[in-house]
This record gives C-alpha cells, sequence and structure tokens, in this order.
C-alpha cells in the first residue's frame, strides 16, 4: 500500500474541503490543479470521465473526489479521499450546529454571509470556465456549453434534463461525424 | 437576531434511531441524482417529516455558509441533533453506500465501453454541459447578487485568482475573504 500517496491524497482533499465555500462544484478547478497538474493522480481525460461518471451515479457532488481517489489507489484510495472530504467540514458542521443559536446570533456570521455570494460567484465562473477548457474542443462542445448556460440562467428546469439532452446531442453529433 | 431559541429547536434528541437514520440516509442516496439537495428535503421533510420545512431551512442556510457539500453538512448536522456522533456515522454511512458502489460500477463499465466513439462523445458532451451548468447558474445567481460595484470587483477577482492565475485556492480563499470583510467593515462605518 502507497501509505506516503495516501496521505497526500488525505492532506490535499481535506484541505480542499475546508476551503470548498460555496459547495464542491466550485472546488473544480482546484481539485484539478491538484489532481492533475501538481501530483498526477489522474490524466485530463481521466479526470473529465470521472466528472462525467460521478455526476452520472446517484449521490453527493463530492465523488468526483471519490472516484480520482479510486483511479490513483483503489479501494482504499476511495475511502480516504471520501472521508478526507466529507470530515473536515463535518466536523465544523457538528461543533458550529451545537452552538448555532448563539453563533447565528454573531455579527461576524452576518458578515461573512455578506462576503461570501460576490467571491463564489467568481468560483462558480472559474469552475465553468476550467470544465469547459478540460471537455469543450470544437463547435459542438461550444454549443453544448452556451446551450445548457443559457438554459439554466433563463428557466428552473431541472439541470440534470439538459445534461441528458446534451448527452444526446454529443452522441448524435459524433454519428454524424462532427466531434472526433 | 430576532430568532428566540424556542424556535431554533431544530428536532428533538433521540427522536429519530440510528437504524431510522441509516435507512432514511440511504433512500436520499439512492434516489438523489445529479445532487442530494432536493432528495435530502424530500426524504427528511416531506416522507419522514422528521424536520419542518423552517427547521430544515434554517439548518440548511447554516450549511450553506460553512465550507464543504451543503447537504452532506446539512444530514451531519441533523444526524448529530438525533443521535450524537453515532447518528452522523449512520447517516453518512447509509447516505454514501450505494452511490459508491454504483459509482464504481459506472466507472468499470464506462472503463470497459470507454473505447466507443459514443461513450467517449456522450461523456465529453456530459462535461460540456457540466461547465456550461456553472457558467449558468454563476449568471443566474450574479443578477441576485451582484448589485454594486465593490461586489462585481470580488466577483471578477476571485474568477481571474482561481480561473487564470490559478492560484492555489487557501491563499486565494483568505485573500478574498479578507478583502471582501474589510469592504463590509469599512463600507458600513462610512
Amino acid at each position: 500500500m502507497n501509505i506516503a500517496g495516501l496521505l497526500l491524497l488525505a492532506i490535499s482533499f481535506a484541505t480542499t474541503a475546508i476551503v470548498s465555500f460555496g459547495g464542491i462544484l466550485v472546488m473544480v478547478p482546484e481539485i484539478h490543479r491538484q489532481a492533475v497538474e501538481i501530483y498526477g493522480w489522474v490524466n485530463d481525460a481521466e479526470f473529465a470521465s470521472s466528472f462525467a461518471v460521478s455526476q452520472m451515479a446517484p449521490g453527493p457532488n463530492i465523488m468526483l473526489m471519490s472516484l480520482i481517489g479510486w483511479r490513483a489507489f483503489g479501494t482504499v484510495g476511495l475511502l480516504v479521499a471520501t472521508l478526507a472530504i466529507v470530515a473536515p467540514p463535518g466536523i465544523l458542521a457538528i461543533v458550529i450546529g451545537r452552538m448555532e443559536v448563539k453563533f447565528a446570533a454573531s455579527k461576524y456570521l452576518r458578515m461573512v454571509r455578506e462576503t461570501l455570494p460576490p467571491i463564489v460567484i467568481g468560483l462558480m465562473m472559474a469552475s465553468g470556465f476550467i470544465t469547459a477548457k478540460i471537455a469543450v474542443d470544437g463547435f459542438v462542445g461550444i454549443v453544448i456549453a452556451a446551450g445548457v448556460a443559457i438554459v439554466v440562467a433563463v428557466t428552473k428546469q431541472n439541470p440534470l434534463i439538459s445534461i441528458l439532452i446534451a448527452i444526446a446531442v454529443g452522441v448524435g453529433a459524433g454519428r454524424l461525424g462532427y466531434l472526433t | 437576531m430576532k430568532s428566540d431559541n424556542s424556535e431554533f429547536q431544530v428536532g428533538r434528541s433521540g427522536h429519530v434511531s440510528c437504524l431510522n437514520l441509516l435507512l432514511g440516509f440511504m433512500t436520499v442516496g439512492m434516489i438523489g441524482f445529479g445532487g442530494i439537495a432536493n432528495a435530502l428535503f424530500h426524504v427528511v421533510v416531506e416522507k419522514k417529516k422528521w424536520l419542518t420545512a423552517e427547521e430544515y431551512t434554517m439548518t440548511f442556510g447554516m450549511a450553506q455558509i460553512l465550507p464543504g457539500a451543503a447537504p452532506i453538512n446539512t444530514s451531519i448536522m441533523i444526524a448529530d441533533r438525533f443521535q450524537g456522533l453515532a447518528g452522523v456515522v449512520c447517516a453518512i454511512g447509509g447516505l454514501l453506500c450505494v452511490p459508491l458502489i454504483s459509482l464504481i460500477m459506472l466507472a468499470l463499465v464506462y472503463d470497459h465501453f470507454s473505447d466507443f466513439p459514443d461513450v467517449h462523445n456522450g461523456t465529453v458532451a456530459s462535461v460540456a454541459a457540466a461547465a456550461g451548468l456553472s457558467l449558468g447558474t454563476a449568471v443566474k445567481a450574479s443578477l441576485r447578487v451582484l448589485h454594486n460595484v465593490p461586489t462585481i470587483l470580488m466577483a471578477i477577482a476571485s474568477f481571474a485568482a482561481i480561473g487564470i492565475f490559478r492560484i492555489p485556492m487557501i491563499p486565494a480563499m483568505l485573500a478574498l475573504m479578507a478583502v471582501g470583510l474589510s469592504i463590509s467593515y469599512f463600507g458600513r462605518s462610512e
């Protein structure tokens, strides 16, 4: 068993998790930076497919990181990665949850609540941008990404439907010879 | 704040057993496609009636400003309220076991068929769609949140730091929060 590698994985994912304000999906750029660019646990293609598979499976979005753990270190990697993502924010949630009443009233919390939204919007934009850079090459990809972005921005439709339509478009375009 | 303590009594200790937490959250994991937020509300509030909608919203709101996935933090806070740490272990175990097994089975199926052009194209398309999803959500939220120059500048700075300059998340977040908090602090005292 690769203890040193597992330890790096745990530290990397745990530190990402503890600053993941705005959810895990906005952390895609950071996860990609660490998993692909720094540690090389997966390559670009594996990252993209892990992202797709983790979205298709039922359950929480954090499973992108679980799957990267599994690709790099097998079943132990799966469990270590999952625990590293869930535990640090989870412990914080338990602590805050138990002192909620006092904390909710604090001025600090209100200021954090007001400060975060624009930062999270920037992170979401970055996430979309980096994800697009990983996956989108060519006309069809641009059309799909832009189309889904517009549908999500102007309607309240369940995003899963857009993703399923996008897959159908991708497969169809491939059959017609438009996607490599 | 206005809310008095009696209003904030989310759930009662011991009200839901560990086994029930395990089974309830297992359902959440199984039916939660594309994230578990909707499934969580459905099971906890509508089906099992463990919490009222108000209690749930309050807990979820608290979880949202914490780091980590909000639905998971919400699950943890709910389970802790009912059964303490044992409840948390049951709830998270239940929540994740089916999804993790399906995840690996899907990954194995994917690996087996990844050479087929249809599978490859479908994957690329779904990731492109996910990129669009992030961008579209950001645009939608922008209209609500970015209502003055400082908020617009903050959003641009956070996009550039992470998306363009690829600054590591921890220093970037610390710097952005420091700037944001000083803007709201000094902005108010003026």
